[in-house]
């Protein structure tokens, strides 16, 4: 026999065991409803859940059943998706419902509704964890099946917009069987092929065809591809898990493709821009340049030999022209003092005084006469203005220098 | 220059351009530059008017084969 346990002993072992089992958590169990009760006034919804052979009890708590879409009665056949839990204090063992769907149609709407709620609170669809698309891919990987319309929508656009660019299409099942695995495979490989983006696509399908995109492990694929990733899968209504957990999500594979390769970088557009640039630099450049060397050549003139050559030229002419008046006016000045002596001289000439009526005595070889060269019988010669008179002396007298 | 990329290319191409306005470049350095710069685009032009996207298949192994 095991040991003895208190009752409160044997709950809390219990209640270790169950909480241990994963099975037990997130459980969908089919049912129909029967007891129900509101929690007077807490919110919580209590009923039991049964089927022909078994009951269970159950419980809705406020947080859940406030987001309840339907109105819950007794008789409802349902699918609850909750965690089983045991209730230590009544040894009581109670599903704890997260979400209720109608039976039928609505158990992969619930199931889906309960993976969502469970991949959300992993942080699976977090904004924060969303990585941004390059603004220039240059190779962009496509997981997609080789034979669909989406391919050939994707390759027409990349190779309009980016015709320089690369694409590496990883191919997969989308549909039948052994898409799941097929795509979580496509994804794993190209994830590691240094792609830039990644585009997931699938064209339009029924909703059994679309429903492998809200499969967990390829919702978990797309979240931890670590290269950027655009989901398109289905048209534009559509839409899965695996586009929620992508780090874009396109309408359409077209329009993945855009996303992938923005217009706004439209290479030829781009190229003719930089041509622009650049010969606007060369050109400015130049101008810049002529700009100095013409400021150069002024510079350089100002300081030529050939102007110096000029101002000594300039310098010479002046200077010329300075003696050439100097000399000039000295002429002048020379010129009149030359008349004044001319008449000064003529005033003193002999003939002027011979024209007053006086002679010039002189003898016979011209020489002037006086006492003592003259003797009796000498012959002299008496010059007037007018005449020359030849005569011989007869007396020699001295007188005493009056007329 | 061949084996550098569209992008590689157009930000060389912004960089030249840079250089160009900047005076202290010596004029020969910029004339060299400029040489380069049209030559890029000359290279550019052609690989756009060549291009035609160049789409591979990735196979197990990780081997890429050409896709027709």
């Amino acid at each position: 026999m095991a040991s003895i346990l208190t009752v409160s002993q044997l709950n809390t072992y219990l209640s270790f065991y169950l909480s241990r089992d994963a099975k037990l958590k997130n459980v969908a169990v089919m049912g129909e409803i029967t007891n129900l009760r509101d929690g007077y006034g807490s919110g919580h919804i209590y009923f039991k859940l049964k089927d022909d052979g078994a009951l269970i009890s159950a419980v809705m708590f406020r947080s859940s059943a406030e987001k309840l879409k339907l109105r819950l009665a007794d008789g409802m056949s349902i699918l609850a998706i909750g965690d089983v839990s045991y209730y230590e204090e009544t040894g009581s063992l109670q599903l704890v419902c997260k979400s209720v769907a109608p039976q039928g149609a609505g158990i992969g709407k619930a199931k889906l509704e309960a993976l969502k709620e469970k991949l959300s609170s992993e942080g699976v669809f977090d904004v924060k964890n969303k990585k941004p698309l390059p603004p220039m891919p240059r190779k962009i990987g496509i997981v997609t099946s080789l034979n669909g319309a989406a391919l050939q929508d994707i390759l027409n656009i990349i190779g309009r917009r980016c015709p320089t660019a690369r694409v590496l299409i990883s191919p997969s099942y989308v549909q039948g069987a052994n898409a799941v695995s097929s795509i979580c495979d496509a994804i794993g490989s190209v994830d590691s092929m240094g792609c830039d983006v990644i585009i997931l696509a699938r064209g339009g399908g029924s909703a059994e065809d679309l429903s492998a995109f809200n499969d967990e492990r390829i919702v978990r694929a797309v979240f931890n591809c670590k290269t950027p990733i655009i989901s398109a899968v289905g048209h534009q209504t559509d839409t899965t898990l695996s586009d929620y957990a992508a780090d874009r999500r396109a309408a359409t594979p077209s329009e993945a493709a855009e996303l992938a390769v923005p217009q706004v970088k439209n290479q030829r557009a781009e190229l003719l821009a930089a041509e622009k640039a650049l010969n606007w630099a060369m050109r400015v450049r130049l101008s810049s340049e002529k700009l100095r060397l013409s400021s150069a050549e002024l510079r350089l003139r100002s300081f030529s030999p050939l102007r110096k050559f000029r101002r000594d030229e300039e310098n010479l002419t002046a200077s010329a022209a300075r003696i050439y008046s100097a000399v000039r006016s000295r002429i002048d000045r020379e010129c009149g003092s030359l008349l004044a002596s001319e008449r000064r001289l003529e005033a003193l000439s002999p003939l002027a005084v011979l024209k007053r009526g006086y002679a010039v005595v002189t003898d016979e070889n011209g020489r002037s006469v006086s006492g003592e060269s003259v003797n009796v019988g000498s012959r002299i010669i008496i010059r007037s203005a007018e005449y020359e008179l030849t005569a011989n002396v007869e007396k020699v007298d001295r007188h005493d220098g009056g007329l | 220059m061949t084996d550098m990329t569209f992008e590689q290319a157009m930000k060389r191409l912004s960089e030249i351009s840079n250089a160009l306005e900047s005076d202290s470049l010596p004029l020969s350095d910029a004339i060299e530059l400029y040489k380069e710069g049209t030559e890029l685009v000359r290279v550019c032009r052609k690989e756009l008017d060549d291009a035609k996207l160049q789409v591979s298949v990735l196979e197990e192994g990780g081997t890429e084969r050409k896709y027709e």
